[in-house]
């Protein structure tokens, strides 16, 4: 090794040694974009917070319950908002591809506001307190939730293959915009069928 | 026409017109309920809005945000209800909630206000600090170097001249 040799590897040291000294500043300039996919992700559990014993034959006055959860994957403190709906199965769900809700008017609703990388969940409970029969078709005209008497019209056709009337509990995920400042629908929304008897 | 008929005339004329003046005292009072309970919804909704907004960028300054997201969970949870309460045809209890929920959200602004710029504040100086030190670290290696060098250097040109010399009095 020469004299040259030894003063490149010297200036190199050098200035590797510089820049590990000049990190700290070097952090507040340089910010390395994530690559970490945004979503948010919209789950409901059975009453033994499980993906199974899902709420399904239920009757008048009977309570059940399920969890509605999110969780945030979208970088920054969130906005959401979980429309609970009630539809039988004519009823028209949203539509995720086109990024349009269901035109079905909620009945309940939940807002959270989500960390990043955090979960919300809620306990659901409900009690389908009001149904009358007219020949082979169920209206539900009231429902309690947490606690919250709901009144409302819900018509089902009986269903001979299935043998019953057929709803289903939708929960609906909005999200807010910071640029628009509204809530807008997040294309996610779950939901479980349940099947209504009136004794 | 007798004096009987006209009486009993005028007395259902008088019971109409009364009927008619409340009936439309209370559809006016019913719109006037339900237009004061959108207003206060639509308000509500803007405020938690906003102190959302506040409380990301609060967030975003590196503030702790843990008591301002209980509040603003609070703030929205009446909402929620209140909206819920407008759907059922309950106005009263929608401006009440709606109201609450607006007051929450006003004290959530504020503080995420006043948290942002404490945390804005920390940031600068511990910003400045950083600076400071990489200032004074990259100084200190460059001048550091410099000096093991011009060392090295010099030893490297003692031991080059050292040779030359036991080279030459060798060959003496």
């Amino acid at each position: 090794m020469n004299f040259k040799d030894y003063r490149t590897v010297f200036i190199a040291s050098s200035l590797v040694l510089m820049l590990i000294a000049a990190s700290p500043t070097l952090g507040l300039i340089i910010q390395f974009p994530s690559n970490a996919e945004r979503f948010s992700e919209l789950w409901v559990l059975g009453p033994d917070h499980s993906a199974k014993n899902y709420p399904f034959n239920v009757r008048v006055n009977e309570s059940n319950s399920v969890f509605v959860g999110v969780n945030n994957h979208l970088g920054a403190l969130s906005y959401y908002l979980i429309y609970v709906k009630f539809r039988n199965q004519t009823q028209p769900l949203p539509n995720a591809t086109a990024s349009e809700p269901s035109l079905l008017p909620p009945i309940f609703e939940f807002r959270a506001f989500v960390k990043d990388n955090e979960a919300w969940e809620a306990h659901v409970t409900f009690i389908i307190s009001d149904v009358s029969l007219h020949n082979d078709s169920m209206s539900v005209n009231r429902m309690i939730i947490n606690g919250k008497t709901l009144a409302f019209n819900s018509f089902a056709k009986f269903e001979a293959e299935r043998n019953g009337f057929y709803y289903e509990l939708l929960f609906e995920l909005w999200l807010y915009d910071q640029g628009s400042r509204i809530l807008t629908f997040n294309r996610r929304f779950v939901g479980i069928w349940l099947n209504v008897t009136a004794s | 026409m007798t004096s009987f008929d006209i009486k009993r005339s005028t007395i259902l004329v008088i019971i109409l017109i009364i009927f008619t003046i409340q009936f439309r005292f209370h559809t006016a009072s019913a719109i006037t309920d339900a237009e004061e309970a959108a207003s206060a919804l639509a308000n509500a909704e803007r405020t938690v809005g906003e102190a959302y907004n506040a409380t990301v960028n609060a967030d975003q300054t590196g503030a702790n945000i843990s008591t301002l997201l209980t509040k603003l969970s609070d703030a929205g949870d009446e909402l929620s209800a209140a909206e819920t309460a407008y759907r059922q045809g309950d106005f009263n209890s929608t401006v009440t909630l709606a109201r609450i929920s607006s007051q929450v959200a006003e004290g959530v602004k504020a503080d995420a206000s006043q948290l942002g710029l404490e945390a804005l504040g920390a940031r600068y100086m511990n910003n400045w600090f950083k600076m400071v030190v990489s200032i004074v670290a990259v100084v200190t290696v460059g001048l550091g170097s410099f000096f093991i060098w011009r060392r090295f250097k010099k030893r490297h040109y003692q031991r080059v001249l050292n040779a030359k010399t036991e080279a030459v009095s060798h060959e003496l």
